[in-house]
C-alpha cells in the first residue's frame, strides 16, 4: 500500500489503504486531516496544501543501504542453523545404522533380513552425511555472516558509555 | 444548545446563521442530498464574482482532455488516465445535491459517464470541434448522460470556484471552518491530473471530516436548459421541412409551418432524437444560439417549490427545530400515553399550519403566465398529496422522539388508510387526511374511516380536515350535523384545519 511523505513533515509517513494510484494522494489527505485533528500537525500550515506536495515512499526507499546485506546473512544464519539441528538429529541414528554395515565385512553369510537392515542402514546413514554436507558449507559462508551481523549489532559509541 | 436535542439539519441551522432570503447561497441539507442539481447554462449568466471566468474555465478544461485524445490515438496511457482519471468523476457529495439519501456521496458519474463522455467528444472533434463552451449539450446525442451527471462534472470542473465562493461566504458570515481534505480541488493543466488539497472549510456535521460547498441559488434546477426534449421541439419546428427532405418524406407546397412541425414530431418520434443530432450537430449549436437570448430561462424557484423537493421539508424541519415543546420521550407506555401523545403530535400540525406559516406551504404560486393578458394570476391550493406530504414531515420527527411507528398508505383489507400510527399491536390509530372541498368528504366520515377501523380492529381514528376557503369551514360544520343526525356520533374524532390564505397580521388581532 502507498505511503507518503512531504517537505513539511519529513518524519511522517501516511500509509494509505488504496491501489488507485491517481486516488490514494486523497487519502493520505484525509489522514493528514487526521493529524491535525489530534494535533500533531497545526491545521493552519495546511490549508491549501495539495496532494501534489505529497512524496511517494517506497519500501526499497526506506531501506539503508546494507539493509540488503543483512537480509541475506540473516538467512544465511537460519539455513545454518536448520542444517546443524538436522545433523544433530540424524547423527545418533547414523551411528547406530553404522554397526551393521561391520556386517559386510564379516566373513559369513548373510541372510535375506541382514541385507534388507543394511540397505536400511545406508539409507539413513546417507541422510546424515548429506546434512552434513549442507553444515560444512552453510559454516563456511556463515563466517561472513556472522561478522555482518555482529556489525549490526554493535551500538553507538554514546549508546556504549550510557 | 438547542433544548429540543434534534440536530441541526440545514446549513444555516448548523452555523446559527439567520436568512433574510437575500443571500445568493442556497441553504443546503446536511443529512442527505436535495434533489436539485447544477446546470452550467446558468452558471454562465451569473455575475457572482468567482464564477465570471467559467466559460473560459471550460473550454480551458475540455481543450486539455481533446489533446488526450488525440494523443490517445497513438498512446493508449493517455486514454486509461482519460477513463480512469480526468473524466471520472464521482459524486461531488460536498453540494449535497443530487439522489443519495445519505451525507456520503454516491458512485457518481463513473466510468460509464467517463467512456460516453470520450465518445461524445472524439464525435465533435471529428467534426471539426475544437472548442466545447456548453458541454451539456453531449447529453442530446450520447447515451449514459444525465442530469445528476451533468451536475457532478460540473461541480468538479469549477471546484476552484465553489470553493473560493463557500470561503468568501464563511469570512462574511463568520461561520467557523476546519481543514477538510477536497478531491478533484483543482484541475493541474501542466500535469493533467486533479489534485486533491486540505481546505479550510464549514464541515458537514453529519460526515466528519467532509466539508460543504455552498451552491448560489441561481444555479439551481430540475432539468438542464439544453436538453434533448427542447432540442426536440426545436428541431419540429424550425427544421421540419429539412428533416423531412432529407429522409425523403414528400411535403405537399401547400402545408403551413404548424403541420410541417406535426410531420417532423412524428418523423423524431420514430428516429429518436440522439440520431438526428448526431447527424446534424449544427442544429445543436443553433438551438443553444436560440437559448442564449431567451430570458425565460430561469434557476428553480426554491420559493415556490412547485414539485416539492425542498420548501415543505425545510419548513416542516425548521418548526419543529425552533419548537421548544417537543413531547417527552417514553410517555408512550400505555395506551393513554399513545393517545395523549398522537392528540399532542396532531395539533402541533394544526399549530404550525394555522400559526407558522405553514398554510403558506399548501399553496401553489399562480402559473406562469404565457398569456399577458390572462386573469390567472390568484394563488391556488395545493391538492390533497401535499398536505399529507407536510403532515409527515412534521409528524415524523415527533414521532421519532417517542418511538411512534407512522406508516403512510397502510393497506387495511377495505382500501389503504392515509396513516397508521403503531407502537406494537396494542397501541394502534387511524388518520384519514381530507380537503373540506373533497366531494368524498361525507362518506369519509359516514364510512370510509369506519370501515378501516372494523377492518383493522382498531378503536382510534382521526379525521384531519383542511379548509382553504372561510366558506368550507360551514361546510364542514353542515356536514358533520348531517352524519351525526343520521348515526348519531361519529366513530372518531374529527380535527379541523385552517389554512386559508390572507391571515390577519398578529399586530391587527
Amino acid at each position: 500500500m502507498p505511503k507518503y511523505t512531504a517537505a513539511q513533515f519529513p518524519e511522517i509517513l501516511l500509509e494509505v489503504q488504496c491501489s488507485n494510484r491517481y486516488r490514494a494522494p486523497f487519502f493520505a489527505l484525509k489522514k493528514l486531516v487526521d493529524l491535525t485533528r489530534v494535533g500533531v500537525l497545526d491545521a493552519k500550515d495546511f490549508d491549501g496544501f495539495s496532494s501534489q506536495s505529497l512524496v511517494e515512499v517506497t519500501n526499497e526507499d526506506l531501506m539503508s543501504k546494507n539493509e540488503e546485506k543483512l537480509t541475506k546473512a540473516i538467512k544465511t544464519l537460519a539455513k545454518l542453523s536448520q542444517a546443524k539441528k538436522l545433523v544433530q538429529e540424524k547423527q545418533e541414528e547414523a551411528l547406530n545404522n553404522s554397526k551393521n554395515i561391520e556386517m559386510l565385512f564379516l566373513d559369513k553369510k548373510l541372510l535375506p533380513d541382514e541385507f534388507k537392515k543394511i540397505e536400511e542402514s545406508l539409507e539413513k546413514i546417507k541422510l546424515f552425511a548429506q546434512a552434513n554436507l549442507r553444515y560444512k558449507e552453510a559454516l563456511a559462508s556463515a563466517e561472513e555472516a556472522k561478522l555482518i551481523i555482529d556489525r549490526a549489532l554493535e551500538l553507538t559509541d554514546s549508546e556504549n558509555e550510557g | 444548545m438547542k433544548d429540543n436535542k434534534l440536530k441541526a439539519r440545514y446549513f444555516s441551522q448548523e452555523f446559527d446563521v439567520f436568512l433574510n432570503g437575500d443571500e445568493t447561497w442556497f441553504d443546503t441539507r446536511l443529512d442527505q442530498d436535495t434533489k436539485l442539481y447544477i446546470d452550467p447554462f446558468l452558471i454562465f449568466k451569473s455575475d457572482i464574482p468567482e464564477f465570471r471566468n467559467t466559460r473560459e474555465k471550460f473550454n480551458s478544461f475540455f481543450k486539455h482532455v481533446i489533446e488526450m485524445i488525440f494523443k490517445a490515438e497513438t498512446n493508449s496511457n493517455a486514454l486509461g488516465k482519460l477513463e480512469d482519471h480526468v473524466l471520472y468523476f464521482r459524486e461531488a457529495g460536498e453540494i449535497q445535491l443530487g439522489d443519495s439519501t445519505t451525507c456520503r456521496p454516491g458512485n457518481g458519474p463513473g466510468k460509464k459517464f467517463a467512456r460516453a463522455c470520450i465518445d461524445a467528444l472524439k464525435l465533435l472533434i471529428d467534426k471539426n470541434y475544437r472548442k466545447i463552451e456548453h458541454f451539456e449539450k453531449i447529453q442530446i446525442f450520447t447515451p449514459n448522460i444525465g442530469i445528476d451527471g451533468i451536475s457532478d462534472t460540473t461541480a468538479h470542473i469549477l471546484k476552484e470556484e465553489f470553493i473560493k465562493y463557500t470561503q468568501r461566504i464563511c469570512r462574511e458570515l463568520n461561520i467557523k471552518t476546519s481543514l477538510c481534505p477536497i478531491e478533484h480541488a483543482k484541475f493541474n493543466e501542466e500535469d493533467k491530473i486533479w489534485e486533491s488539497q486540505t481546505l479550510l472549510l464549514p464541515e458537514n456535521p453529519f460526515c466528519p471530516k467532509q466539508g460543504i460547498l455552498l451552491v448560489p441559488k441561481d444555479f439551481l434546477c430540475t432539468s438542464n436548459a439544453i436538453n434533448s426534449k427542447g432540442f426536440s421541439k426545436y428541431v419540429a419546428r424550425q427544421k421540419g421541412r429539412q428533416l423531412a427532405t432529407n429522409l425523403n418524406f414528400e411535403l405537399e407546397e401547400k402545408l403551413d409551418e404548424k403541420e410541417i412541425s406535426e410531420i417532423a414530431e412524428k418523423i423524431i418520434a420514430e428516429k429518436t432524437i440522439k440520431d438526428i443530432a448526431k447527424t446534424h450537430l449544427e442544429w445543436i449549436d443553433e438551438y443553444i444560439e436560440q437559448l442564449e437570448k431567451d430570458k425565460s430561462i430561469v434557476p428553480y424557484n426554491l420559493l415556490e417549490d412547485r414539485n416539492n423537493l425542498y420548501r415543505p421539508q425545510k419548513e416542516a424541519y425548521s418548526f419543529i427545530y425552533s419548537n421548544k415543546n417537543l413531547p417527552s420521550p417514553n410517555i408512550v407506555n400505555n395506551e393513554n400515553g399513545f393517545i395523549t401523545c398522537l392528540e399532542g403530535i396532531i395539533n402541533s400540525f394544526k399549530l404550525h399550519v394555522e400559526e407558522e406559516s405553514g398554510y403558506k406551504l399548501l399553496w401553489n404560486d399562480p402559473p406562469p403566465n404565457e398569456n399577458e393578458n390572462s386573469s390567472n394570476s390568484e394563488p391556488y391550493p395545493r391538492k390533497e398529496s401535499a398536505v399529507q406530504l407536510l403532515f409527515l414531515s412534521i409528524v415524523s420527527h415527533y414521532c421519532k422522539a417517542n418511538n411512534i411507528d407512522p406508516s403512510r398508505e397502510v393497506e387495511t383489507g377495505r382500501g389503504p388508510v392515509d396513516f397508521k400510527f403503531s407502537t406494537g399491536y396494542r397501541n394502534r390509530a387511524l388518520i384519514e387526511i381530507k380537503l373540506a372541498s373533497s366531494s368524498k368528504l361525507k362518506q369519509g366520515f359516514e364510512n370510509q374511516l369506519p370501515a378501516y377501523l372494523k377492518a383493522q380492529n382498531v378503536n382510534h381514528g382521526y379525521y384531519i380536515v383542511v379548509f382553504y376557503k372561510a366558506a368550507e369551514r360551514n361546510r364542514i360544520s353542515k356536514l358533520l350535523k348531517e352524519v351525526e343526525s343520521k348515526h348519531g356520533s361519529l366513530q372518531g374524532k374529527v380535527v379541523i384545519i385552517d389554512a386559508t390564505r390572507n391571515k390577519p397580521s398578529a399586530s391587527n388581532l
